[in-house]
């Protein structure tokens, strides 16, 4: 009915940038490899660089409202480099996809199913994704407010069911690192957490989109706090060098998790939880991709951008069948072009509004004089 | 154009022929001869539509009588607006064929005078109706026993019953281009929606159908997800709930010729509710409610775990009950998979069976079913103890949410086929698979699980708990923005001094 407005509600977003910023599956190993007990200076860094873009995305979305961030790079950069941009953005979307699909991939067919072949489970979250962008933007949002409390769940289970396991002198020696070192670092962290800049097409479906700064502050804040209480509590359990070494030291940490003589293997709920996220920002991130696309293809439906989208995503992880391949692409190309999309893309669309501003106010002052 | 729309003629014979062309001389078709005074006239009916003794009492005798009082009847000139006055039934004159036949179809008796050139429509209806009774659909151990039965006006005034608020509001309505079905749409004014109101008039109005046979038809015609296995409309035989969730600012719709009203929006919250929640203590509602919440994830996952955990993922359960529960398939031929199936397709052609059997039948049926199943097909070696268990266990929980019977079962074999392919993974995809199915439904504009997704804290003291009544000041809010606060403010329990 006419009178029922639904867009996005400010819970969701909320959940939406705790999902994303604690989702933290291998994540937690490369950083304590690369920083050991310093980790949270790279996520301290990570953190004020994702603020700032979000600060920039804030001041753009309250300019151009309802406007996605591939509809008004038009508006600032004109036809031909918005264009450029727009394809940049939706190709960045795309590539957190596939980059989340392939770990996904890389988890189960190497820790849950080793004997079911890797494909299928990116046909699965792939088809189900499809299924999420085809219902649209609302309903997939929808979803978060039944999987961030189940991830929260999961989270605090494992942190209160390995309490007995943990050891707070593996948290020392902290500042052992230089600046240098803490950058090269914070590398990893900072263009995981840019992927924030989903903000720039939520916000055109936020029903109070004044306040998604703030929102996305506490969104961002809760799960940064849940990310480090994960990774210390995989240092406290582990210590540094195991947790540096396997993969997954999170799955590691879940598994060692009893209660009593009967429950065991609870790493299940930890598996269900990465693998709701995992879905969950599949799935927001290849609707943000069809959008930018839908700006190229104005006459194709939102359902058949998904399903050509959702086939060229399955078939890109066939371009990287082995493992060494894929490390490459993920340490190499991956979080460079993800730094220079989110960082470099973001700030140059801001500068040139800022600037295109004043060049307006100067141009009405002269006029007026 | 009707082509029964003429006007009715002055000549009796014509009339009697018109009729009698107009029914192809069916033989229900009655007439009954009469003269008052000097005027000739008869009165026409279906037979087994009206109720004969009150046609006699109520029409034929006055008339006759009008014979002995000689200073009531003119010589000549006795006209229908006189004989209206004298007949102790509802009437009123009508001037078409078309009028005369839509009267005859719904039980009313027609008097024809010798020169008159309209007729008399008497209310006479009287099929041999179902008295009111508890509804087998809806047992209750605590609450009214009284249910709907075919007959729309007892329906409206077993409602009335409940409501007496000159605020309840039933419009009529007629649907069916044969069956010319009588439908009501029933709401509280003040209370729904006007917006809501008005989209279940469309809804109705846009309906082009030969006959409404049931509600159900309606159901079909007006849902928003007509490709989903999810109801979106409510149906209900019980006054005390429909009077509830007009309360609630819902509206219903009641169709002559079925006890199953019909109510909108309809929300999965719902399923999960009794009115007997309501009529006891709010701690037990509380638990059973879980429970029901318990048993409908019970219903639809628990084979499908079971599947997963067999073929996938046996280092998920603890060792000692992984022995047992291998050791009790020892020499069974099939794998467990079609063993899953194989038993729940037998429980639904048992359930099936059961349901449509004669009720003495039908016990037998299940008593039968369920030694061939428990004692024969274990003994033989065909299936395990252990699947026993776990369909018993489902068929159980299945029959704990009524009105998500038919779904479950459906969704019973879509998670057992997922997870027979790829374990608790394919279990994951298609949980949320089905989440996205039903985050995207709607029922009549509002989400489909609200008010756990999109999440309204204040109305989930009635969502999977029951707060107390005192507590419960305010009606659900996304079907009312408008008048939320109930009438008048509930006291709070007292503490002792």
């Amino acid at each position: 009915m006419a009178h029922m407005k639904y867009q996005i509600s400010s819970r969701q977003v909320l959940y939406t940038f705790f999902i994303i910023v604690s989702l933290s599956a291998g994540l937690p190993s490369s950083l304590i490899n690369a920083l050991g007990q310093d980790f949270w200076q790279g996520i301290i860094i990570a953190l004020a660089m994702d603020l700032l873009l979000g600060w920039f995305l804030f001041k753009l979305g309250l300019q151009f409202k309802e406007k996605t961030i591939f509809e008004y790079s038009e508006m600032i950069l004109g036809k031909i480099v918005g264009k450029f941009y727009i394809a940049l953005f939706s190709l960045f979307f795309f590539l957190v996809a596939f980059d989340l699909i392939v770990g996904q991939m890389s988890f189960f067919s190497s820790v849950v199913m080793p004997e079911t072949p890797n494909f299928i489970f990116a046909l699965g979250v792939l088809l189900v994704s499809t299924y999420a962008v085809s219902a649209g933007i609302e309903t997939i949002v929808r979803l978060t407010e039944f999987f961030a409390p189940f991830i929260l769940g999961a989270y605090l289970f494992i942190v209160i069911f390995n309490f007995d396991e943990m050891n707070i002198h593996h948290l020392l020696p902290m500042f052992q690192h230089s600046l240098a070192e803490v950058l090269q670092g914070a590398i990893l962290p900072t263009y995981w957490f840019g992927v924030c800049i989903i903000m720039g097409v939520i916000m055109a479906y936020h029903n109070n989109p004044q306040k998604i700064f703030k929102i996305k502050i506490k969104g961002v804040g809760l799960g940064v706090l849940f990310f480090m209480i994960m990774v210390f509590s995989a240092i406290m359990s582990l210590g540094v060098q195991v947790s540096a070494e396997q993969k997954f030291s999170i799955f590691v940490m879940a598994s060692m998790v009893r209660i009593g003589d009967f429950f065991e293997r609870l790493e299940a709920f930890m598996v269900a939880s990465w693998t709701v996220g995992v879905f969950y920002i599949v799935s927001l991130f290849q609707y943000a991709g069809v959008e930018g696309l839908r700006i190229f293809f104005p006459k194709k439906s939102r359902t058949f951008l998904a399903v050509g989208t959702g086939i060229a995503i399955f078939l890109a992880t066939f371009l990287l069948p082995t493992s060494h391949q894929l490390m490459a692409y993920r340490q190499g190309f991956y979080p460079y072009f993800c730094l220079a999309v989110e960082l470099g893309g973001v700030t140059s669309l801001y500068l040139v509004f800022v600037l295109k501003q004043k060049f307006k106010e100067a141009g009405k002052k002269t006029s007026d004089e | 154009m009707n082509e029964y729309n003429g006007t009715i003629s002055s000549t009796l014979e014509d009339n009697r022929t018109y009729l009698k062309q107009a029914f192809n001389n069916s033989p229900d078709l009655l007439f009954q001869e009469l003269t008052i005074g000097t005027k000739k006239g008869f009165l026409v009916y279906l037979e087994g539509l009206v109720d004969r003794p009150f046609l006699s009492a109520a029409i034929v005798e006055p008339l006759l009588a009008l014979n002995n009082t000689q200073s009531k009847v003119p010589e000549k000139d006795l006209t229908l607006g006189q004989v209206s006055e004298e007949v102790l039934c509802q009437n009123q004159q009508a001037h078409f064929y078309e009028e005369i036949l839509k009267g005859l179809l719904s039980g009313q008796t027609v008097l024809f005078l010798d020169g008159a050139k309209e007729a008399l429509l008497c209310d006479t209806y009287g099929v041999k109706e179902r008295n009111v009774q508890e509804p087998e659909t809806e047992a209750s151990v605590r609450g009214p026993r009284e249910g709907f039965v075919e007959r729309i006006g007892i329906n409206a005034s077993l409602l009335r019953s409940k409501l007496k608020d000159e605020k309840l509001r039933f419009e009529p309505m007629v649907l069916g281009k044969r069956s010319h079905t009588l439908v009501y749409i029933t709401y509280f004014e003040g209370l729904a929606n006007p917006k809501l109101v008005e989209e279940v008039r469309r809804r109705l109005n846009s309906i082009d159908i030969d006959a409404i046979l049931e509600s159900g038809y309606i159901e079909q015609l007006i849902e928003d997800g007509p490709f989903s296995i999810f109801p979106t409309v409510g149906a209900t035989e019980k006054p005390d709930k429909l009077a509830a969730k007009l309360l609630e600012g819902r509206v219903g719709i009641m169709v002559d010729g079925t006890p199953f009203v019909l109510t909108v929006p309809y929300l999965l919250v719902e399923a999960f509710q009794n009115p007997e929640d309501y009529y006891a203590r709010p701690f037990y509602a509380s638990v059973v409610r879980l429970i029901r919440y318990l048993a409908f994830y019970i219903t639809t996952m628990l084979p499908a775990f079971y599947v997963a955990i067999q073929t996938f993922h046996q280092e998920m359960v603890p060792t000692h009950l992984l022995i047992k529960m291998s050791a009790g398939r020892e020499g069974i031929p099939f794998p467990v998979i079609v063993e899953a199936l194989g038993m729940g397709i037998m429980f639904e052609l048992l359930r099936e069976a059961g349901i449509r059997m004669p009720r003495s039948v039908g016990q037998a049926v299940s008593i039968v079913g369920a030694l061939v199943i428990g004692e024969a097909a274990v003994q033989a070696g065909f299936i395990s103890q252990s699947m026993v268990i776990i369909v018993a266990l489902t068929a159980i929980s299945g029959f704990l949410v009524p009105p998500l019977t038919a779904p479950a079962s459906l969704l019973r074999f879509y998670f057992l086929i997922s997870t027979s392919f790829l374990g608790l993974f394919g279990w994951l995809m298609a949980l949320i698979a089905l989440l996205i199915h039903l985050a995207s439904l709607r029922s009549f504009g509002v989400p489909y699980l609200s008010p756990l997704m999109p999440t309204n804290v204040g109305d989930l003291k009635d969502g999977f708990i029951r707060a107390p009544l005192w507590m419960m000041i305010t009606r659900p809010s996304l079907l009312n923005s408008y008048y939320r606060q109930k009438k008048g403010s509930m006291p709070k329990p007292q503490k002792n001094p």
